[in-house]
């Protein structure tokens, strides 16, 4: 038995052919002779046989996800090509870098303002009707955070054409969106303002704007709603660094990060980090 | 439109690896959505990071790296999920107490796998090891990849690899152990002549394990 000691511990390393050749020599001598340890040699294999075709059968890759991965991929590809074009542009036009607004946001507080965001009523009769309407409906079943952050992914990397260009034109979306979306003054920081849309969640009555930027090369996407019907946060996690809570998390790759004021939603998908988003969602307070 | 920019043959080599990032991601979460989303951000990752790959070496396990990596810096700030029961190695002979006889009937000859009773447990058994040793056996038992492989990935000397193998490896067979005991496909303890008194206590029951581990908030 003491001789099976002196094998025992080599046996595993033995088995996942890391033995040096030398002493997988001596334990094949010894196996030769020890039913025991032959015994646990053989169990070991059987093990990994067995765990490397449960593990496997456990989680097949399904058409669907296959599907998903390969579109994410291309859409990656598409804006890789598209920042690559830009960055030609920005190396012309010589906007401020995203590193250097960072800092400048973080000491400056709230340098990313709205013009007008103090007070939830929605602009003009057929707003009025549409709030109204969406806080009546009895909702049957509610939008899960998860299916919410997937369509604002989706929105975020596959956008279309947007149906505003004049920022000054966003009112037009209040009434849709339940909640006033005004233009945030990103663009004194190299922002490039792309356009503004309404995404349209598969619920009744609760849409979310959109308003979408190029920084430095990343395309931003601000999300404006109804904060009490796009429980966002639920699926994220609190940073507790900033003045007001900010909430954060990944989806499919991207960072999202969401915060509420006054009953407004506003959530940011980029592909920056979670803290770079994080902060430029914070600096909207 | 640049959407229809045809798939680079990085992007080729690298989904031929997703089964393989499927399976540990599904272990290491031990949740299918999030395995997916893990997945997915991945391969993103390794897109956006392809120049650092270097041509010729093994994807796979580069693929890995940022897996676990991306899961610790997502979920586990602190490093993976740490064991308690580091320190001196126990008894190599720990499992002394399953006899020759015991071992074989818990395998299957004709397939060479264990019996299928124990084949259906397997995923389960593994999903309650401590996230070091999990990752440590599927690494190495599912994905076959080298010590000194598994120790890039995991970030740690390849004798740290070793001894998480070894002490992962002792878990699962215990825990299938009381299994085949469950199912009545091995009888009562045999002894295999290893009697002394510091082998009566060689193996940790997980239950006891999780215990203690909940006790110092590990």
């Amino acid at each position: 038995m003491s001789h099976c000691r002196a094998f025992a511990a080599l046996l595993d390393v033995y088995v996942d052919g890391e033995l040096s050749p030398e002493k997988a020599i001596e334990v094949d001598a010894h196996l030769a002779e020890c039913g025991v340890c032959t015994e646990r040699v053989e169990l070991e294999q059987a093990t990994r046989v067995s765990l490397r075709t449960a593990v496997r059968a456990a989680a097949v890759p399904s058409d669907a996800f296959r599907e998903r991965i390969a579109a994410s991929l291309r859409a990656e590809r598409a804006r890789e090509h598209a920042v690559t074009q830009q960055e030609a542009t920005a190396r012309r036009g010589g906007m401020l870098s995203w590193g250097t607004i960072l800092p400048m946001a973080a000491a400056a507080g709230a340098v990313l303002t709205f013009n007008a965001v103090t007070d939830k009523t929605p602009s003009g009769p057929v707003a009025t009707a549409t709030a109204t309407e969406a806080r009546a409906s009895v909702t049957p079943d509610v939008l899960s955070p998860e299916q919410i952050l997937d369509q604002f992914v989706d929105y975020h990397v596959n956008p279309g054409t947007p149906a505003i260009m004049e920022p000054k034109l966003l009112r037009q979306l209040d009434p849709e969106v339940g909640v006033p979306v005004r233009f945030p003054e990103l663009a004194n920081y190299g922002a490039r303002w792309e356009g503004g849309d309404v995404v349209r969640l598969p619920l009744r009555g609760l849409n979310a704007a959109s308003l979408r930027f190029q920084l430095d090369g990343h395309r931003v996407t601000l999300y404006v709603y109804n904060s009490e019907r796009v429980p966002i946060q639920r699926r994220l996690r609190e940073r507790s660094s900033y003045r007001e809570p900010v909430y954060v998390g990944y989806k499919r790759g991207y960072s999202i990060a969401a915060t509420e004021r006054r009953g407004v939603g506003y959530a940011v998908a980029t592909d920056l980090s979670d803290l770079e988003t994080a902060e430029l969602v914070a600096s909207l307070h | 439109m640049a959407h229809s920019l045809p798939p680079s043959d990085f992007e080729r080599e690298a989904l031929t690896h997703l089964p393989a990032l499927l399976a540990v991601s599904s272990r290491l979460t031990r949740s299918s959505s999030e395995a997916e989303d893990l997945v997915q951000d991945t391969l993103l990752k390794a897109l956006r990071a392809r120049e650092h790959f270097a041509t010729g070496s093994n994807m796979r396990a580069w693929l890995l790296r940022i897996l676990t990596n991306t899961f610790i810096n997502r979920y586990r700030r602190g490093g993976l999920e740490r064991s308690v029961l580091d320190g001196p190695d126990a008894d190599p002979l720990a499992d002394g107490w399953i006899g020759a006889s015991t071992m074989e009937a818990m395998r299957d000859p004709e397939s060479r796998a264990l019996r299928s009773l124990l084949e259906r447990e397997i995923v389960g058994a593994l999903d309650e090891l401590p996230e070091e040793f999990r990752l440590a056996v599927v690494l190495s038992d599912v994905e076959e990849l080298s010590y000194r492989e598994i120790a890039d990935i995991m970030g740690c000397p390849i004798g740290t690899v070793m001894s998480r193998l070894y002490r992962g490896r002792k878990l699962l067979k215990r825990r299938l152990y009381e299994h085949a005991r469950s199912y009545g496909l091995v009888g009562p303890e045999e002894s295999v002549g290893q009697g002394d008194a510091s082998e009566k206590n060689p193996v940790v029951e997980l239950s006891s394990y999780r215990k203690t581990k909940k006790a110092v908030g590990g």
